[in-house]
């Protein structure tokens, strides 16, 4: 029954009216032709009928029931499942504030913004050559306090870090403002300046930043990595 | 040849009072709440199943694959409908069944007029009150079997199971246009088919 040997439709364009398909309920010849035609008509009703007699067939019930053997699964209880899942989304978000909190602490502090004690250098702190140069003399300072002081162990390691202090520029702008306190006659200020001008020495930043990654970091673990089944 | 075990029709299986919960449960690893929805849902896969398999124990196999695969999916049901989920993962190990056994889409099921079939028993919920309903659901269970597999499939998971022509087309792993003309020709042979009950179709 094709459109050119025939007045009506396809029957499967019949069978796409019958199921409310978009294109044929779109298709304006096609709905005009089975409003005037009462063939075609009969054909839409008996297939629209046959459809919901379709959609209602009941569900069949299994002669024997179905024997369900459950491979086991390595997944943490149900309890501490549930407790990770309720508890990851405040951990991780209370994680990320404290590490944004601490980081923005920690970056105004070695800037030179937040610390009450520091001594603006924002020039001295803007020339890297410089901070390199300072940094190389608080490490010599370091080591003359350790000497003089009997050269205690953490003295030995306050030089250090004081030496290495030398190839990072990154640790350079810490040494370059605790040369601001070096002029303070206490010889210890000298010696262990450098955690003064990160800021984390009196200061919570640095505590701060690392409990919150640590925080984040645990809940992220414990959610997708010991319990990943849990939704 | 012993007589084959016929199944008994049941109502469609509605959501469970508390499936939410259930569900939950069965996510965190909870494998009695996992078996709970799995007795509530075995009529509703095992009517899918063995509407295309045609054979008990196959559709008793693929009710039990589609739950061991449900039971490692369950942490991917992200809400919905849980009855539309298994049947999907139902029909899925049924079409597998299907092409393990390299049947020909064009064979239809064997006639169960030969006696060879397997029918439900279509009056088992009310066989007084309802003989009509029971006649006809009986005449489209027969009329189903009748069809090519192809058509068969395709009209069972559209029409019997209401899933959309690309739900279809993804179980089946078939084109998009090949899927609607299987269900539309489908139809039309059905309704030949059921040329001689047409007074149990009545409007």
């Amino acid at each position: 029954m094709k459109m050119n040997q025939h007045p009506h439709p396809d029957d499967e364009r019949l069978s796409a009216l019958a199921a409310a398909d978009d294109d044929a309920r779109s298709d304006a010849a096609l709905r005009a032709h089975v409003s005037a035609c009462d063939r075609c008509r009969g054909v839409v009703d008996e297939l629209t009928s046959l459809r919901t007699h379709l959609a209602a067939m009941p569900d069949l019930v299994p002669p024997r029931p179905i024997r369900i053997v459950l491979p086991p699964r390595e997944a943490a209880p149900a309890g501490f499942a549930q407790l990770v899942r309720r508890l990851f989304a405040p951990a991780l978000a209370a994680g990320a504030t404290l590490a944004i909190i601490g980081g923005v602490g920690l970056s105004s502090s070695s800037l030179g913004l937040g610390g009450a004690a520091s001594v603006p250098t924002s020039a001295e702190a803007a020339n890297e050559a410089r901070i390199d140069i300072m940094a190389s003399s608080v490490a010599e300072e370091s080591v003359a306090a350790a000497a003089g002081e009997g050269g205690g162990a953490g003295g030995v390691a306050a030089a250090s870090d004081g030496a290495e202090s030398r190839s990072s520029t990154i640790e350079a702008p810490s040494a370059g403002s605790d040369d601001a306190s070096s002029g303070d006659p206490e010889p210890h200020t000298g010696v262990f300046p450098s955690d003064g001008a990160t800021g984390s020495s009196g200061t919570p930043w640095l505590p701060l930043f690392v409990a919150g990654v640590a925080l984040a970091g645990i809940a992220l673990f414990l959610r997708f990595a010991v319990v990943p089944r849990a939704g | 040849m012993p007589e084959p075990t016929r199944p008994s029709t049941a109502p469609r299986t509605a959501p469970m009072e508390g499936e939410e919960g259930l569900i939950a449960r069965a996510r965190d690893g909870d494998g009695s709440a996992f078996t709970q929805l799995m007795q509530h849902y075995q009529s509703a896969c095992y009517g899918l199943a063995w509407r295309l398999l045609g054979d008990a124990d196959q559709a008793a196999d693929a009710v039990q694959d589609a739950m061991l695969h449900a039971y490692n999916a369950i942490a991917k049901h992200r809400g919905g409908q849980f009855r539309s989920w298994m049947l999907r993962i139902t029909a899925n190990a049924s079409y597998d069944i299907l092409r393990r056994a390299q049947r020909r889409p064009s064979v239809a099921l064997p006639d169960p007029e030969e006696g060879e079939a397997e029918l439900p028993d279509a009056g088992a919920v009310d066989p007084v009150a309802e003989s009509d309903r029971a006649a006809m659901y009986t005449a489209l269970e027969v009329a189903l079997r009748h069809l090519p597999e192809d058509q068969r499939v395709a009209i069972v998971l559209c029409d019997v199971y209401g899933m959309d022509y690309n739900e279809v087309a993804s179980s089946t792993a078939s084109a998009l246009g090949t899927v609607k003309s299987r269900i539309h020709r489908g139809r039309l042979r059905l309704r030949e088919l059921l040329s001689e009950h047409r007074e149990l179709f009545g409007p």
